[in-house]
């Protein structure tokens, strides 16, 4: 703090009469950091100044916000639990180092989504994602002609992923993000880097594939 | 007749499309089937509701992705801009040292411009520096009043740091700390008057 009003006193000290000394935007968010208990109803963005300052628990608030929207992105790339938990921690702390970097134009939500794409996609890449068996996925017991309807739409369900899997990157990105997380066209744009042309055109070669490869599948 | 783009077609089923364009679905066999099949499909991979962990694995993720955050620097705000570097004292008082170094600069070539041309003489004496000092720090003192001056202060006042930081413009890491050194004795001594004067002032 002490530093801070050195630093001013030496801006207003050789800025001539007449000029606006403007206090910096990270000092200004310092000032206007929320107090600890106040973080919680802190926007995003504040959160993101409070953590820009030194306070890492205001980054603890962010994880908790949006690690739900963050895992299940990675679940649907990966197919299984512990590949998701792994990546969607990696997107977290790639989102933290690269906090300097966020510019606030898009929501953080969206960032974060972007992050965790780019994430799934590098890792799918290098490793085939081990799809999920259902029993594993806790599919719930059930009895008689309920657990053979049970059964079946769980196998329904493990095509769909298995076929989902094989579907090329951005197709598949695509259809995660518009079908499992529902988001507008225009985010998933924003997610992706492309135009919502684009993105409208991945979308039906993703439904087309599907297509297609369920009914290889039978 | 035209057949739905592919945009057409995925507003299509999601019910965006016009009413007016939609009509063609019901006299396009092929353009019906397709979207019927695309629907289909859509509706296929949206009745998977996905997979929801274990309630406690919330808070166990949180505190992982807590301690791993914990183990990375503090990420700065800005740490290759002006911002962050002033935030070192010894850089703001560097900073502070150029930025009157180019106000002296300044008001020296003006007051090169305007004074009368000095006798000549290829020879400097002490008495003619000591002449060309009191003439600059006449128009040191005559600088408000400086019509010139007046125009460029007027030009930057409505500019912020921030648009300056916008346009990138940005010291050069190193750049004050030069221009520190190269103040001559007096100009040091002016610039801590003048630092002096402004502490004394805010009353910190």
């Amino acid at each position: 703090m002490g530093e801070g009003c050195t630093l001013d006193r030496a801006w207003a000290a050789v800025a001539a009469p007449g000029w606006d000394v403007h206090v910096s935007g990270e000092r200004r968010a310092r000032s206007a950091t929320p107090a600890g208990e106040s973080l919680l109803q802190a926007d995003d963005r504040a959160l993101v100044e409070a953590c820009l300052a030194g306070r890492r628990e205001a980054f603890d608030i962010i994880v908790q916000r949006h690690q739900r929207h963050v895992y299940q992105v990675c679940y649907r790339f990966m197919g299984n639990h512990e590949d998701a938990s792994d990546l969607a921690q990696d997107a977290f702390v790639r989102a933290y180092r690269g906090l300097r970097g966020f510019k606030g134009q898009s929501a953080i939500g969206t960032w974060l989504y972007r992050i965790s794409v780019n994430v799934c996609l590098n890792r799918v890449s290098v490793k085939t994602p081990r799809l999920e068996p259902f029993d594993a996925a806790g599919t719930v017991d059930e009895r008689g002609d309920r657990a053979d309807a049970a059964l079946l739409r769980d196998e329904r369900k493990a095509v769909v992923r298995a076929a989902i899997a094989r579907l090329p990157k951005k197709q598949r990105a695509t259809l995660i993000l518009r079908v499992y997380h529902e988001l507008p066209h225009e985010e998933i744009a924003a997610i992706l880097g492309n135009s919502v042309g684009a993105v409208k055109a991945n979308f039906f070669h993703a439904l087309a594939n599907l297509k297609k490869l369920l009914k290889e599948d039978g | 007749m035209r057949h739905f783009s592919e945009a057409e077609f995925v507003d299509l089923i999601e019910g965006r499309l016009p009413a007016i364009r939609a009509e063609h679905a019901d006299e396009c066999d092929e353009c019906r089937a397709l979207a019927d099949a695309l629907g289909a499909a859509r509706s296929r991979a949206s009745a998977d509701e996905g997979h929801e962990p274990s309630p406690l694995f919330w808070d166990h993720f949180a505190a992982r992705v807590g301690q791993a955050v914990r183990e990375e620097p503090v990420p700065a705000s800005e740490p290759s801009s002006w911002r962050a570097w002033l935030r070192d004292p010894a850089s703001a008082w560097a900073a502070a040292a150029s930025v009157a170094m180019l106000m002296l600069v300044a008001v020296a070539w003006r007051a090169t411009l305007h004074a009368p041309a000095p006798p000549t003489s290829s020879v400097s004496t002490p008495d003619t520096r000591e002449a060309a000092r009191n003439s600059a720090s006449v128009v040191i003192d005559d600088v408000e009043a400086d019509t010139a001056w007046a125009v460029v202060r007027t030009a930057v006042e409505g500019v912020t740091w921030e648009d300056v930081h916008r346009a990138g413009i940005a010291p050069r890491p190193g750049s004050a700390e030069r221009v520190a050194l190269e103040l001559n004795a007096d100009e040091r001594a002016e610039l801590r008057r003048l630092l002096d004067e402004e502490i004394k002032r805010t009353g910190a």
